[in-house]
């Protein structure tokens, strides 16, 4: 099944089978190893990465729903050589430890910064991201650094 | 990928590179040397990759093996890990303790019983830790300690943050609360009275030679969480008796850093350094970056000794073959051991460059001459630790740190749920090499305790994932937290 999509602004054809899914095509067909398997089941959220504007666990989307789709994952953030605010926050406020579940939490709260009126806080926001390193205080204040941030620029 | 008769060459995620080349020689009765392992990033630790890599590594690179040198990858689905890695050995504690009746601990009496579960692992040095913290921070001249670990039909029990040192923790700190209950003492009042001092003796025998305040680091955790206040102030709430219950309490532990004993002298550590191209030094250890820091640390450290900036510091991938064995990336002793074998290592490069103002001139001068220049150093074991394995005498650790920490919680009778509403942790860490990283590393440690004990009903076979935890810390199971909200306030009411 050939297949075209569009992953951090680049156009792939691919041909894996249907029921692929997106997590291994971006990983394996497309070297984009940026997004991370934790549970490969839908409960940790490190799979994150944003399709077509709507955040997806990319562990449970089979290639085929993802034909002719935009995907931004965490390499499609950083921008000209700069990292992203919110991948500077993370990295100054200690937001990030073994860097499994940064990715997913990142273009979570990403997200969240374009769309601030889809959650009630960033608790909420993240609700489906897990962290077993660093305690989840440090990126929720990593968060709320790049939002105040936001709201200047 | 096992190339048959030649060479078995191992990728991963592990915590102790030489351990799995250790394990894998015998199996393939092959030279050590022939059995090359990477350590591959990333991905947390925590214990869990410690020695279960062996079994996973030797595995994979027996099926690469039977297919004749295909590499060969291998990944545990959520289950499969669920069953077959290594987890906290579960414990039960038995404690009898004599007081006198303004609180002095005369006699202490533990029996710690570890569940092993169906395999060897790592359970006796599990226990060792274990049974090493098991009298906590107070004096007592009478102690008696009597450690065990008993073999069950469950899954394989293994290294998991703390080792052993918080299963025992929790057991003298519950005690030592329901003591000051029946005494009618302050659960804080109670620790004070017996707290370890300079110049006091542990279990072991070990006397505690550094100054160590707990009184001066429990009043400052107790003013932090205004505890004295909120005491009280909970005990009214909860005598009106509404739908929630308020509580706050405090432990005070100690942890020892390093190897148990004469851990340390058994592995010898090894670390090496070498100049490079640009004028700076690559730092060639076996311990992991996994989160903690390690690559900062080190680097940090190798750059300060040499007197250069950091990035002129390179820090090779664990790869046995090209770092020397600088021992495992467990038990806290990465910067404590590895950091002052690289501060040594550092140093002697300084003086075969004879001791110059510009290192990296020197550097670059120096590999024009000669070509290469790499030193060696060997851990050194101190002539003040003295530690018997036979009798459990001695000087069980070379340093300690130190905790007191206060943690509020509010239970929701009618949902059944407990949140932890505040939570202060004074640390006694020693020389702080890096403080946004050991504030990090703080920060994450009361994380595990909450999620087990409010969230996650972690059972092997019916697997539930412990959970996000809320600013403030509250703390919900996945479905709870997306109930709606009126649903929330109808049951409060
Ligand atoms: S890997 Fe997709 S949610 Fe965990
Ligand atoms: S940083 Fe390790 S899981 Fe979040």
């Amino acid at each position: 099944m050939q297949i075209s999509l569009t992953v951090n602004g680049k156009n792939y054809q691919v041909t894996p089978p249907p029921m692929k899914r997106l997590l291994d095509v971006l990983r394996e067909d497309l070297a984009w190893t940026g997004t991370k398997e934790g549970c490969g089941e839908g409960e940790c959220g490190a799979c994150t990465a944003i399709m077509d504007g709507v955040l997806v666990l990319t562990c449970m989307v089979p290639i085929c729903q993802a034909a002719g789709k935009h995907v931004t994952t965490i390499e499609g953030l950083a921008a000209d050589g700069k990292l992203h605010r919110l991948q500077q926050a993370f990295l100054e406020k200690g937001g990030a430890q073994c860097g499994i579940c940064t990715p997913g939490m990142i273009i979570a709260a990403a997200y969240y910064l374009e769309h601030p009126d889809e959650a009630e806080d960033i608790g909420e926001a993240l609700a489906g991201n897990q962290c077993r390193c660093t305690g989840y205080t440090r990126i929720f204040e990593s968060v709320k650094a790049a939002s105040s941030l936001y709201s200047i620029v | 990928m096992a190339i048959p008769g030649k060479q078995v060459t191992v990728w991963g995620s592990m915590q102790c590179p030489y351990y799995v080349q250790k394990a894998l020689a015998p199996l393939f009765g092959m030279e050590p040397e022939q059995i090359r392992v990477v350590q591959t990033e990333t991905g947390g630790g925590f214990g869990g990759k410690e020695e279960y890599p062996n079994m996973i590594a030797g595995h994979a690179a027996l099926l690469s093996w039977k297919a004749g040198g295909r590499a060969v990858k291998m990944i545990y689905d959520r289950r499969e890990d669920m069953w077959a890695t290594t987890k906290r050995h579960p414990s039960k504690t038995r404690i009898k303790a004599g007081f006198k009746r303004d609180g002095t601990l005369v006699v202490l009496d533990i029996d710690l019983l570890l569940d092993g579960g169906a395999y060897p692992t790592l359970s006796s040095v599990v226990l060792s830790r274990g049974t090493l913290h098991a009298a906590g921070p107070y004096k007592c001249d009478c102690t008696r300690v009597r450690g065990r670990v008993v073999m069950t039909n469950s899954v394989p029990y293994g290294a998991f943050r703390g080792f052993g040192a918080p299963q025992s923790i929790y057991a003298i700190e519950m005690h030592m609360n329901r003591s000051a209950q029946e005494l009618g003492i302050d659960p804080a009042e109670i620790r004070r009275r017996n707290f370890l001092h300079k110049g006091d003796q542990m279990p072991t025998g070990q006397v505690i030679k550094e100054e160590i305040d707990l009184e001066m680091m429990m009043d400052r955790a107790l003013e932090l969480s205004s505890y004295q206040r909120k005491r009280s102030e909970f005990e009214e709430f909860n005598k009106r008796g509404e739908t929630h219950r308020r509580g706050i309490g405090l432990s005070v532990f100690f942890h020892g850093s390093g190897f148990t004993g004469s851990g340390e002298t058994r592995i010898g550590s090894e670390v090496a350094m070498r100049l490079t191209a640009q004028g700076g030094v690559e730092v060639l250890v076996a311990n992991v970056e996994y989160g903690q820091g390690t690559n900062t640390v080190l680097a940090q450290i190798a750059a300060e000794a040499c007197r250069i900036p950091p990035d002129l510091v390179e820090i090779h991938q664990p790869d046995t073959a090209a770092v020397p064995n600088s021992g495992p990336t467990v038990a806290s002793r990465t910067t404590m051991i590895t950091g002052k074998l690289v501060e040594r290592a550092s140093l002697e490069l300084r003086k075969r460059l004879r001791e110059p103002d510009d290192f990296t001139t020197a550097a670059r001068q120096y590999l024009a001459e000669h070509g290469e220049l790499k030193v060696t150093v060997r851990y050194e074991p101190s002539a003040e630790i003295h530690w018997d394995d036979e009798t459990y005498r001695g000087e069980a650790y070379a340093a300690y740190a130190w905790s007191c920490d206060v943690a509020e919680v509010e239970l929701d009778l009618i949902d059944c749920t407990a949140r932890a509403t505040n939570f202060v942790s004074v640390v006694e860490c020693g020389r702080v090499i890096n403080p946004l990283l050991a504030a990090c590393q703080i920060t994450s440690f009361p994380l595990r305790p909450m999620c087990r004990r409010f969230r996650s009903s972690l059972s092997s076979f019916r697997i539930r994932i412990p959970v996000p935890i809320r600013p403030k810390v509250s703390v919900r199971c996945p479905l709870m937290g997306r109930r709606p909200l009126s649903h929330r306030l109808w049951l409060k009411r």
